[in-house]
């Protein structure tokens, strides 16, 4: 592993093993060592993948990529809590789940962009990026089934978008469809991960519940629809 | 107000405080930019 990966992986294992010492103080040593489990073996895959990706690219992480791949340690949280068993929206691991997601989906990711156009980016970083949102957006739809109550149809989308990127890398096309992201990809994400993020709040009472229940159809329409075109979008590229 | 709701309320209120502070982040970062 490359120069900040491995030093990153550490201090990302060292906040996962904090957190599964707070989760055996509330649901015991079990719950807690599984979570770790899952949680090392996430970070793992994903620190090995970036090296991998470092290697290919031929570049070195930047303090940005650190940030961007920090992303890994809320997808290594949300699998950590999905293999621990835990199933519990308003306690610790409810609150533990939402400040992964909260922290992955608007703290990194608002903030890596600017600061990679400030301080310099790496020849990977799009990649990183778009990578790491996609696993955030593929464990969190995991959670949202397991304790946020929405129906398995929203494992369809973030699933689906590997099918794509398979198909694209096995043509040889992974970065043109990578680069050329069309204009409703980040609208239709971030509704997405909104509604992910209201169905797990640990605070959720009716009038989330109701918010969820009415806009739920529409999220299922436009996620369709907005996939079809995607679809349609990539094979005119 | 039932208490369910404040504490609805107050829990979104955090979120988007979180959200308000990274958009202020964002700019200060975007406006020492130099291209």
């Amino acid at each position: 592993m490359r120069d900040l990966l491995l030093p990153g992986w550490a201090a990302f294992v060292l906040a996962a093993a904090l957190l599964a010492r707070r989760l055996a103080a509330r649901y015991g040593s079990l719950a807690a060592l599984r979570f770790l489990a899952g949680a090392v073996v996430a970070l793992t895959v994903q620190t090995v993948l970036a090296t991998a990706g470092m290697r290919r690219f031929g570049t070195r992480p930047t303090p940005v990529d650190v940030l961007t791949l920090s992303r890994s340690l809320s997808v290594a949280v949300l699998t950590g809590l999905l293999v621990s068993g835990v199933k519990d929206r308003r306690g610790d691991a409810g609150w533990i789940g939402f400040a992964a997601v909260i922290y992955g989906a608007i703290v990194t990711d608002w903030l890596d962009g600017p600061l990679a156009r400030t301080a310099g980016a790496s020849a990977i970083r799009e990649t990183l990026d778009w990578e790491s949102d996609s696993l955030l957006t593929l464990s969190t739809s995991a959670v949202s089934v397991r304790w946020g109550d929405l129906p398995p149809v929203v494992l369809l989308p973030p699933v689906l978008r590997y099918v794509t990127v398979l198909r694209a890398v096995r043509h040889g096309r992974y970065l043109a469809v990578r680069e050329a992201k069309p204009w409703w990809d980040r609208p239709l994400g971030i509704a997405q991960m909104t509604l992910f993020a209201a169905a797990l709040a640990p605070f959720r009472g009716p009038m989330t519940e109701r918010a969820v229940r009415a806009v739920f159809p529409a999220h299922l329409v436009l996620q369709a629809v907005g996939w079809i075109a995607t679809q349609r979008y990539e094979r005119s590229l | 107000m039932d208490g369910a709701v404040r504490s609805e309320l107050l829990g979104w209120m955090a979120v988007a405080l979180v959200a308000i502070v990274v958009l202020l982040a964002r700019r200060a970062i975007e406006g020492r930019r130099v291209d």
